[in-house]
């Protein structure tokens, strides 16, 4: 009975693995994470947008709004911060789609969600050091935003290995990386 | 763990010490950035399956030591304290803590040579 309960834990953990990475307990957490910066940075967006009149600033006082209407922040057609606030989402959806299985049986969707997490996550970082250094000004929530993506990089990383695992014991048993990116049925049910 | 949230701490506390402690300009924006990018390596390597990603700290520690005398920012307190966390960072960057899970053969299996 014990033996059964720990079969089921784990048949669908990796080759050689402690642990799913694809499990929802290890994905929930990270779209929760990914839920509060996207909730902070679409609250910023509304004051570039001008839908709010002021941001709520509570340690540093005149830096947000010094931040959130910088040069930086407004080189794009699309306020930052919205941008911010639509990467959280692609984050999100890229977290939800799929199942336990999917590590294998969809590559791509784990590997989108990598990239996601990891690039956006480093230039959440970037526009954070930008600030001091170029506007002499910080921003409490742009700090909250920034600390999501940087929290969100290191737990997102295993399904990535995961995945990269598959792909690549998959062309060394001489299937296609596209097959195998793309959880080709052959190679899924012939591989471990 | 523990060697992951002090370097996390002393990250962030580069980004609040040149406010406290007077830093001239040059030497403000070098804290700033390696501040930042010393707690985003700490953060990243606190998950067990990437905690390799710690030894970038091994550099980054190393250039709060050398950089006052690259960038020519030699004021007392901005020396003396970017040296002293920059010998913590290298010092607790090394720490690799305990290790629970297992991941197959890791990274190193994913770009191993294709032999059969």
């Amino acid at each position: 009975m014990e033996n059964n309960i720990h079969v089921s834990k784990h048949q669908f953990s990796p080759p050689g693995w402690t642990y799913n990475p694809s499990a929802w307990s290890q994905r929930i957490p990270l779209l929760i994470i990914a839920f509060v910066g996207m909730v902070t940075a679409g609250y910023l967006s509304l004051y570039q947008f001008k839908i709010i009149d002021d941001v709520w600033e509570p340690f540093f006082g005149n830096g947000s709004r010094k931040i959130l209407n910088s040069p930086v922040s407004t080189l794009l057609p699309v306020p930052d911060a919205a941008l911010g606030a639509f990467s959280y989402l692609l984050d999100i959806v890229a977290g939800i789609i799929g199942g336990v299985y999917r590590w294998k049986t969809m590559p791509w969707i784990v590997i989108v969600f990598g990239l996601f997490v990891g690039p956006f996550g480093a230039i959440s970082i970037l526009l954070v050091v930008l600030q001091p250094v170029m506007f002499n000004a910080w921003c409490t929530f742009c700090l909250i935003s920034a600390t999501c993506s940087v929290i969100m990089i290191g737990p997102a990383m295993d399904e990535l290995l995961a995945s990269l695992q598959f792909i690549s014991k998959s062309k060394r048993a001489g299937y296609s990386v596209w097959k195998a990116f793309w959880g080709n049925k052959d190679v899924v049910n012939n591989m471990q | 763990m523990w060697a992951r949230i002090i370097n996390t701490m002393i990250g962030i506390w580069m980004m609040i010490a040149p406010g406290i402690l007077n830093y001239k300009k040059a030497a403000s924006n070098n804290a700033y950035i390696t501040g930042a990018l010393i707690a985003t390596v700490a953060v990243i390597s606190m998950a067990e399956s990437v905690r390799d990603v710690r030894i970038a700290n091994r550099y980054l520690g190393a250039w709060l030591i050398i950089a006052p005398w690259i960038l020519t920012f030699q004021t007392g307190m901005s020396v003396l304290n970017d040296t002293l966390a920059g010998l913590a960072v290298i010092f607790l960057s090394m720490v690799k803590g305990t290790i629970k899970e297992k991941f197959g053969g890791g990274w190193k299996s994913v770009f191993k040579p294709d032999i059969h």
